[in-house]
Formats: C-alpha cells, structure tokens, sequence
C-alpha cells in the first residue's frame, strides 16, 4: 500500500516507456530521478500552492502568499514592492529558488514578489523554516520554490487568456506547450498595462477624503521559454529562459505631497542542466546567469539610480542509492556576482563563492526517515560558518506523523551591506543561527476525500543580524541585533465529496513572536520588544466548491497590529481582508474550451494598509477569460 | 464514497490542544495590547510658558513626527500638542521650529510645508505650502523668510505677511541652517564645505566661506561672530571642523579641528559661550583660540542627536535617538555637566524651543 502510494506520489517523473510491474525498481529510479526539492521534500514543513496559480492566474506571487499561507506579505501598496517574511524574519531571509538557483537579489538579497506574475508559474511550494545547508545564504526563514519540469507524452496546448479589472489594469497573455515523447518545449508571453488607479481614504489629510491613485501605473512584458530534450541513455537536458522588463511608478507616501517615482526593472534568467540517470544513481550538471537591471528615477529630488547585478552560478552534483533506501548525495556550487551601482560609486564589486553539500536521506526501519545535510562555503576566499540540518519523520500511526528538525542557517552580507558609498561595512560577519522545529501531521483519506490537520512550533535565535544606523551624514550597517523567533503555527486543510459536489478549504493559523534580545544602550526600549512589521498573529482561511464545471470560493484573512517602532510604542491597527472568486469552464467544441472567471477583491471594502503611509486598495472586480486549445493523445492527468 | 465523519476529527488531541493553547494565547494578547496603546497625556492647564518644546522628527514616511511640551515646573511631559490643538497629525518629519512675531514656525520637511502656529495656544494659523523639502527658515526682513531645502537646489523665500512663495534663490546643493546678521544671511551647505552669504535686502549672493566640508549648524555669539560646525568626511580623511566667522569681513577668525563630526552648534543665552556635539558635547568660551580635547559632557551609553541651553540656567537639553526607530530620550543636564533629568520623547527628538 504504501509503495504505491509513493507511487503515485512521484507521478510526474515517470516516463511512459516504464512498466509499472517492476514497482520497487521504479520508486527508487524515481526518487533518484526526481528533482532536489522533490528528493528533500521530508526536510521541512511544505505547502503547495499549484491550484492557486491556476485559479489567481491574474495575480501575482504576493497576492497568493498572501492569501493562501501564513507568509506576512510586506505589501507597499495595490500592485507595488512585496517582500515576504517567514516566521517573523526579514525580507532578505526567505530564499526564492528557481529551478534550484536563488534569485535572491544580489545587491540587497530581497525579492519582489508582486513582479512574479502566476500567469508565468508551473509549481509553486513553500518550505518553511532555515535551509542554508541546501540552498545556501539567505534562506534563514524559509524558501519559495519556482520550478517546472518536463512532461514528455504527446500533447499540444494553447491558451489564450484576457484579463481587465475595476482599477483599468489589463493583462493579455498566451501559453504553447508542445510535447513528443522526446521533446517537451514550453512559451509563455504575458503583457501587461495597468493603470492601477485604485481607491483609498487619504488619511493624513483632514476628513480622510476618498482619492483615486494616478501614481501607480506600471507596464510590463515577460517572455518564459522552456525546452526539454529526453535523450537516449536517460539523460534529459533542459534549457529555460525567462525574460521580464517592468516599468512602475511608485507613489509616494500619502504623507509626502509631490509626484512619484519611477522604477524600471529588468531581469534576464537563463539556465540549463543535463541530468543522466543510472540504476542507483544519478549526476546533475547545471548552471545559470541572472541579470539583474533597476533604473530607479526620482525627479524631484533630481535622483537617478542605477544598478545592475550579474550572477553566475554552477553546480554540479551526484546522488547514489548506496544501501536499499539509503541516499549519499555530493554536491558543489561555484558562483561569482558582479554588481555595479552608482551606490557604489567607482567600485566595480564582485563576489566568489564556493561551497561544498553532502547530503543523505535515509528509511530506517519502516516508519522512520531522516535527512541530514551539511554545506561548507567559502566566501570571498574566507571561511563561512559551518550550517547542516537534521529532521527526521516518524510514522506513529497510518495517519499521524512526527517530524522534528534542527538546522544552521546564514546571510551572508550583499553588495550593498558591504560597498555602498558612503557606509558599506566590508568588516560585516554573516548573519547565522539555529533552528529547531516540530510538527505533528494526521491525515485521513479515502477515495475522495481527504482532510489533513498540521500543527508546527518552532524556535529560531538569529544573531549578528544587520540594521542600519546612522552616523552622521550617513548610514553604515552593524552586526547588532540578537533575535529569538519562536511560534506556533497550525492548519486544517482538505476537499470533501457532498453529493456531486467538491467541497474544499484550507484554513492557517498563526503565532509568531520575534523579539530583539540585545540592546546596546541602557536606554534602548526595544529589549525584549515585537521586532517591527512582524504581526504576532495572522490567520488565512479560503472554502470554496466545485460543482460541475462550476467552481467558486471565499478566502478571508486577518492580520494582527504591526508595530512601527522598535519599542513597540506605536502600531498599525489590525485588519480582515476578504475576496471571493467564482468561475465556470464552458463545454469544449473542436478541442476548444474557455473559462470566465470573475473576482471581488477586498469584498467588504475595508479601509487598511500593511506599511504605514501606504494604503491598500479599496474594493475592486476582476474578469478574466481563458481560451484552451488542446490536442492531447492522451487522457488528461 | 465514505463521508468523513468531522466530529470525531476535531475531537482528536492535537486540535483539542490546539484550540484551548489559541484560546489562551488570544485572551494574554488582548490584555497585553490594552497597555500598548500610547497614552494620552495632554495637560489642559498648560499655557506654553514655563517650559521647553521638543520638536520630534518622527520616521521616514510614517507620518509620526510630533511636537512635545515640557513643563519644566511640573516635569510633566505632554505628547503631540500640535496634534492635540489642532486635531490633525503634524506630518512626516518635522525638521525645525521658530519663533517669529509670536508664531512658531514648524518646517515639516517630507510634507513639503511648514505649519505656522499661535505661540501659546498653538492653534494653527496658517499653512505655507509648495516647498519641494524644506529644512529651516528664519526671518531676514521685516516681511521675507528664507527657507532652505534638501533637494531643489535653492532658498525659498515667503511674505510673511500672506504666507506665499513668491521667489527663490538659485543655490546648488543642500542648504540647511541659518542665521541672520547686519541684512546678511549666513546659509550653511551640506553638499560643500561652504557657508553662503545673501545679502536680505536684495537676495543676492555675495559672497562663499570655506568652513571645513559638510557644514550643518550654524549660530551667533555675543560679539556678532558667525560659528559653524561641519560633519567632515571620514571616508575622504577630512576632519570635522568648528570655524568661527567675523560677520563683516567674511572671513574665517578661528577654526578648530575635532576628532569626529561635528553638529548641533549654538549658544547659550547670553552668547558667551558655545556649545556643539562630537561625539559629545563640547564647551567653548566666544574668544577662546584653543578647544579643549575632550568633551565637557563625555557620550556615556547615549548617542547625543540634538542640542540646546536653556536661557537663565544655562542647563543643557540634548536628546539620544537610540535606534532612530523607537521614541528617543531627552537628558537635562546642568551647565556644570551633571545629569538632572532624562525623560522619553517622540521618535528622534531633534530640536528644541524654550518657551
């Protein structure tokens, strides 16, 4: 029973030509074949997010975090930079992972993910909690994965998609996907104009008149190629592309009363790997190069910034099954990061990186697995702090499952900690903590229904974390803060069968206190204190069901005071969002279907914002159309 | 298809624990941010004239910056009286406050204005506004403020008697305090190692002082001599400088080279002495040509933000910012350098006016 399930589990790496008799043979090519975040699955807490990609098609990765997990999304407004934070860590702690390379930027080592639209995603999966001994600096809260993979059977989808909304934002976007047994190959185009003239209460004026945003339009075009070769000898080689420029403007706060900014992003992430598998053992090859390009333009304080960072990253690595269901995987990465800023001023700074992984996952017994991880890097030619990770699973029960974790984690200092002009800090240490986590999971299923209820408590002590100070005419950052970072976080989540109808929710809950336990100065208030921007609770809940063709839902968040000050002396109030979605899948005629979807966004038009000065948008709608094409041979998944 | 039977599902003891640890986590929340309101401490009774107002910065886009009273009878500490007088918030990063003809002028550099107000009821009497980022202004003329800005690369200059704009002084760079002497204006200029001379009457520029890269503050001692102090530049290895000017001849009549950035320069009330931080607070008598190597009152645990003497008894009030990020403190000492009192303020305490 279990076997097959594991089976199933690992679907998607499973090539037509396999006979499924020989199951015990195949589950352990395919644990060899599968990717690094499916082979490292069991090392930490995880959430997929891959329906909601599909249902928020129109939105971006900030919207479904936020929405759909327990991630605080630090929004600057309707549209605007969105960085996440796990567990009450900073918005450089969360490592985003693309196709197994972190896009964590270079310059500041944080990530906006309202510039990730869902539209370009295939697989979305958040593993919570430290993971430096896999992915290396910066994933000291947690990592958001964004991958894809190949799936080589004989199919060729295209879609069409429109989508306009109440705030005159548009979005028009079309998929190719081509597969052979040989060949898969997959382009994205997706171009946005959106006005994004929302509606908020100006606060700071007297009476908090209604106004309509004019500072906040943004243009943007992104291009995804992916092609997968399946060559003889089991080896697959893939090559992907992603391509995306975005022009915004930036509202200032409602506090200051003149014009705006303007930001042009542009990034360019190109990678390719070659896989080749053997009986027990398979070797990865695989390198990327992300560029990184900001023009950031402020006319009235006669400011232009611009920066570019480029990235080259290679890693290779080879796992064995040494021992029936023992795993020993070796692993090396070599990067090298050249930045360059006006921030910078004449210096031109590089990076070089050098890192060592062994891993290895174990079954002992029948009901208990671990995985153990250690990582050595060398930065800049001097020794990092050594990290590793431990967890292990324990199956009590069919349903019920013990997990417990301890791990390292580290930041290292980026390009601008260490070289902006004036203040970088070239004698910064690493940022660098433990990790310690338990969870307890029951799942129940049948046939069709399934519910499963998670429960987590973890404990993080960070120190040497690195804030900024001034010093007179300018800010220089400092290895200060010591902070311990510990909560609770529990989920019920599962899909029922009611007669012809689906029913299905995922409801989170969580708590999570972050405080600074270090002060220099006998003065200082915050000892002790809530770190900033970090809600001590928040919970996230969507129900919805499917009836036919027919599917709609309800999702309603709530999000505690944030302080604003370290000492905790003043706060934002807290506030519930709610937003509802409904959609219906036409009948298909000559291989074509279309989908309408429509969407009440902040459903009972409330009045909040996330970051002070930045008010979110007030109630809007959405419409969005999907025309699929499909001429598969085979039975859809 | 089995139906699930959720009754029994909630009742199993990982939900049970669940429920009953949220339960009592939400209850010991609730309490808890009872206490974290701020409080409101406004006193009725105080007519603004024994005491010292507190002019708090407040952070970057947050729009908390605040205006607090001390009374200096009572001890009593009254938060956000802009506020409190005018039912509506100060703005975002209040820079500096004077006081010209009985109002007090409050220039609120991030939103672009400067709030002017009765001096003793504090009831706002009017708004200037169209200033890109406004630092300090001071009165030249009888019917003129000049007021200096971050960004725009020149000296605004208002008619008191409208509160309209209806010139500026072309000046490249960051201008940012200043004093009036003899019609003449003396304007320090961040970005430079100038102080700038403007004649009040025509606007025009006459002349430019080397004083030492990055002056900031700027005042006037007794015999009508100009003293600035500049930040210097530790990363280019320009030392910070304190220059006193002779305000007829524009030159410089003494320079003084500190070990660290200098600021917050200003005299007592009776301008014989000067006072400035560096990494302390430093005391210098107007006619002294050496500067003791020390500082008067030495940064023990505090990080020293903003300076003031008070008139009469010469104390000193400075304030220590902390983090920047929390409610700074304010430390009264006595012109002798001991501790009196200390007291929390707003966000980044700055400047001060005694009233």
């Amino acid at each position: 029973m279990r076997i097959c399930f594991v089976f199933l589990f690992f679907y998607k790496f499973c090539f037509a030509q396999q006979s499924i008799t020989d199951s015990v043979y195949v589950i352990k090519r395919v644990e060899i074949q599968s990717g690094k975040n499916q082979f490292y699955k069991k090392a930490s807490k995880n959430q997929t997010l891959d329906s909601s990609i599909i249902d928020l098609q129109n939105f971006s990765l900030a919207d479904i975090l936020n929405r759909k997990s327990p991630v605080f999304v630090k929004n600057y407004g309707q549209g605007a930079l969105a960085t996440p934070s796990f567990r009450g860590t900073s918005a450089n702690h969360t490592a985003v992972v693309w196709n197994g390379f972190n896009l964590q930027s270079a310059m500041n080592g944080t990530f906006d993910l309202s510039l990730v639209p869902a539209f370009l995603l295939d697989n979305v999966e958040l593993n919570y909690g430290g993971q430096s001994a896999l992915y290396g600096s910066g994933a000291i809260g947690g990592v958001i994965q964004l991958h894809s993979q190949p799936k080589f059977q004989n199919d060729f989808t295209v879609q069409l998609f429109a989508s306009y909304n109440s705030i005159l934002d548009r979005m028009n976007g079309i998929k190719v996907n081509y597969s052979t047994t040989k060949l898969h190959t997959v382009l994205k185009y997706l171009n946005q104009d959106n006005k994004n003239e929302y509606q908020f209460y100006n606060y700071s004026k007297p009476n908090s008149p209604l106004e309509i945003q004019k500072n906040a339009a943004q243009k943007s075009n992104a291009i995804v190629f992916e092609n997968y070769l399946n060559l003889k000898n089991n080896q697959i080689v893939s090559f992907k592309t992603w391509y995306q420029i975005n022009d915004r403007n930036i509202p200032s706060s409602i506090f200051y009363n003149l014009g705006s900014a303007n930001q042009q992003d542009e990034n360019l992430r190109v990678c390719a790997d070659w896989i080749r598998y053997w009986n027990k053992t398979k070797l990865s090859v695989r390198a990327a190069n992300l560029n990184e390009n900001i023009v950031y333009e402020d006319s009235l304080s006669f400011l232009k910034s611009i920066s570019n960072s480029n990235t080259s990253i290679f890693e290779a690595d080879v796992k064995r099954e040494i021992f029936p269901n023992h795993y020993l995987e070796l692993g090396t990465n070599v990067t090298y990061i050249v930045g360059k800023s006006n921030g910078y001023s004449s210096l031109n700074p590089s990076i070089n990186k050098q890192a060592l992984l062994l891993s290895y996952k174990a079954l002992f017994f029948r009901k208990l697995s671990g995985i153990f991880s250690a990582r050595q890097e060398i930065f800049n030619g001097k020794v990092v702090p050594f990290t590793f990770s431990g967890s292990l699973n324990y199956t009590i029960l069919k349903q019920l499952e013990l997990f417990a974790k301890a791990s390292k984690n580290y930041r290292l200092p980026t390009f601008n900690d260490l070289y902006w002009q004036p203040g970088g800090n070239i004698n910064l240490l690493p940022e660098q903590g433990y990790c310690e986590e338990i969870g307890l999971t029951y799942e129940i299923k049948n046939n069709k229904n399934k519910v499963r209820i998670e429960n987590t408590l973890y404990n993080k002590n960070i120190k040497n974390w690195i804030i900024w100070l001034p010093q007179f005419g300018y800010w220089s950052p400092q290895n200060i803060l010591q902070v311990w970072s510990r909560g609770y976080e529990t989920a019920i989540i599962g899909n029922i069968f009611v007669n012809k109808v689906v029913v299905f929710f995922d409801v989170r809950y969580n708590y999570a206190l972050s405080t600074n336990q270090k002060t220099n100065s006998p003065n200082d208030a915050s000892l002790n204190k809530q770190l900033i921007y970090v809600p001590i609770y928040n919970a996230q809940s969507t129900i919805g069901f499917v009836y036919k063709k027919f599917k709609i839902d309800y999702n309603h968040s709530y999000t505690y005071y944030r302080y604003i000050t370290t000492d905790n002396y003043y706060f934002l109030k807290p506030f519930q969002v709610s937003n509802i979605s409904a959609s219906y899948i036409t009948k298909q005629y000559k291989s074509c279907a279309l989908t309408v979807a429509t969407q009440v966004n902040n459903l009972f038009n409330t009045e909040y914002e996330v970051v002070s000065g930045r008010p979110m948008s007030l109630r809007f709608y959405q419409l969005s159309l999907t025309l699929k094409f499909n001429k598969t041979n085979h039975e859809k998944n | 298809m089995k139906k699930i039977n959720l009754r029994t599902l909630t009742k199993k003891t990982s939900t049970k624990f669940g429920t009953i640890f949220f339960v009592i986590l939400f209850l010991f929340a609730i309490s808890s941010c009872e206490k974290d309101k701020p409080e409101e401490n406004f006193d009725f009774t105080n007519s603004f004239i024994n005491g010292v107002f507190i002019l708090n910065e407040g952070n970057f886009n947050s729009g908390n910056s605040s205006l607090s009273y001390y009374n200096l009878k009572t001890g009593n500490l009254s938060d956000d009286v802009f506020m409190q007088a005018n039912s509506y918030k100060l703005g975002d990063i209040a820079q500096s406050i004077s006081k010209i003809n009985n109002m007090l002028f409050i220039v609120v550099n991030n939103s672009n204005k400067i709030e002017v107000v009765d001096a003793y009821s504090l009831k706002k009497l009017f708004t200037i506004t169209g200033f890109v980022s406004p630092r300090y202004c001071a009165q030249v003329a009888t019917d003129k403020l000049y007021v200096t800005d971050l960004f725009s690369d020149s000296i605004a200059i208002v008619r008191l008697s409208d509160g309209i704009i209806y010139k500026k002084i072309a000046c490249k760079g960051w201008t940012e305090q200043l004093v009036v002497v003899n019609d003449k204006v003396f304007v320090t200029n961040v970005n430079t190692a100038n102080v700038y001379v403007f004649d009040a009457d025509t606007d025009a520029l006459i002349d430019s002082i080397n004083v030492g890269y990055a002056p900031n503050s700027i005042c006037l001692d007794g015999d009508n001599n100009v003293w600035a102090a500049s930040y210097g530049n530790s990363l280019q290895n320009i030392k910070a400088t304190v220059t006193k000017i002779d305000s007829k001849k524009f030159e410089v009549l003494q320079s003084f080279e500190l070990a660290n950035a200098a600021s917050a320069i200003c005299a007592n009330d009776k301008r014989d002495k000067i006072y400035f931080l560096s990494k302390g607070v430093f005391e210098i008598e107007k006619s002294a040509t050496t500067l003791s190597s020390s500082p008067f009152i030495a940064e023990t645990g505090y990080s020293f933000y903003g300076l003031a003497v008070m008139p009469n008894t010469g104390d000193l009030f400075l304030s220590d910012a902390i983090d920047y990020i929390q409610r700074g403190n304010v430390i009264r000492y006595t012109n002798t350098g001991e501790k009196v009192t200390e007291f929390k303020a707003g966000i980044i305490p700055s400047s001060f006016y005694f009233q």
